[in-house]
């Protein structure tokens, strides 16, 4: 049994596939990227599939979802951000949904991977920067100098603002990353506490059995005790990491909107 | 999913912690410096100028997030 808690984030490829020289290798972030987004559209599409006045279970679920994504967008941003809602919305339930599917067992924890928090990073930073020229011109760049600061600061703060600007999307792709690799290994460590404490971690043993049972194996109860309740925490992390990834995503868009 | 009250721009919503933030400032700055040094080919200044420029940045960005207005809770 492999007790190893960072052994659950190796990327590992599944189905090797080339296609024109380009490595479109299956890997099991790519698959479970997949498994999320058609969770995503399964779940959304059976809910508008028959619009209904007094809305079903899954109608309702969706519509109070995407009510409370509007009304967080309009009252973050401003009403000028509600063009940007489906953007929004989708970054939400991707986070979300990419979160959710990584606590079930023997899943992938797709936002654990740097590579997937730091392109929705990148997506973001890309957004406020062409959102920002477009509706304030080069004035956008301004923010780099607040407001009364005097000339001769002038040149410590710009380079410091600059810094500040392009820690952002890098510091949203960290937290998202950083906490679900975080409640997994946490996860991990305790599971594996569960199964030394029944004896069955050594590589002869074979099953639970009465010659691996000691003394400590009722103690197995404290860690599995605490591993539900961290279970119940991490799907609350799972859920609050992607509403602060939206709000944080909304506070930018709204400078670049409406200027700092 | 229970409606939370909507932070305020500026305000960090609840779990947003500095330390991801501070992490962030220093690493950028120290990339900016070893760009710039790259460039440049003037290893080492322009990487301890952009470190040192990056905590500073750090700081800043605390101190701006310990001002604001602490935001409802939860």
């Amino acid at each position: 049994m492999a007790l190893n808690p960072l052994h659950q984030f190796k990327v590992e490829a599944l189905y090797p596939l080339y296609i024109g020289g380009l490595d479109l290798t299956i890997t099991n972030q790519a698959l479970w990227t997949g498994v999320a987004t058609a969770t995503i559209l399964a779940i959304f599409m059976a809910g508008v599939a028959r619009m209904a006045i007094v809305p079903g279970r899954l109608q309702g679920f969706v519509e109070v979802t995407v009510e409370f994504i509007r009304n967080l967008t309009r009252d973050t941003a401003g009403k000028a951000a509600l063009p940007f809602l489906p953007l929004v919305l989708t970054t939400f339930l991707f986070i979300a949904t990419l979160n959710l599917v990584g606590m079930i067992p023997h899943s992938f924890t797709v936002t654990s991977q740097f590579t997937t928090t730091a392109f929705m990073g990148l997506m973001v930073f890309l957004l406020v920067m062409g959102v920002g020229v477009y509706t304030q011109g080069l004035h956008f760049f301004a923010m780099f100098l607040p407001a009364g600061t005097p000339w001769w600061l002038a040149p410590l703060i710009v380079p410091l603002e600059i810094i500040s600007f392009l820690a952002r999307p890098l510091t949203l792709a960290v937290r998202l990353a950083a906490n679900m690799v975080a409640g997994h290994v946490l996860l991990k460590i305790f599971a594996g506490f569960c199964v030394m404490l029944l004896g069955l971690a050594g590589a002869e043993s074979s099953g639970l059995s009465w010659s691996n049972i000691s003394v400590l194996s009722p103690m197995a109860v404290l860690p599995f005790a605490l591993l539900i309740a961290i279970t119940a925490l991490e799907v609350f992390v799972a859920l609050l990491q992607a509403y602060i990834f939206t709000v944080l995503t909304l506070v930018y868009l709204n400078d670049a909107l409406h200027g700092h | 999913m229970p409606p939370k009250p909507a932070p305020q721009p500026d305000n960090p919503p609840p779990g947003a912690g500095a330390g991801g933030l501070f992490l962030a400032c220093v690493l950028v700055g120290g990339a900016l410096g070893y760009g710039f040094d790259y460039i440049m080919n003037s290893l080492p200044w322009g990487s301890l100028a952009g470190l040192g420029l990056g905590f500073a940045a750090a700081l800043r960005e605390i101190w701006r997030a310990l001002n604001s207005k602490p935001s409802q809770e939860n």
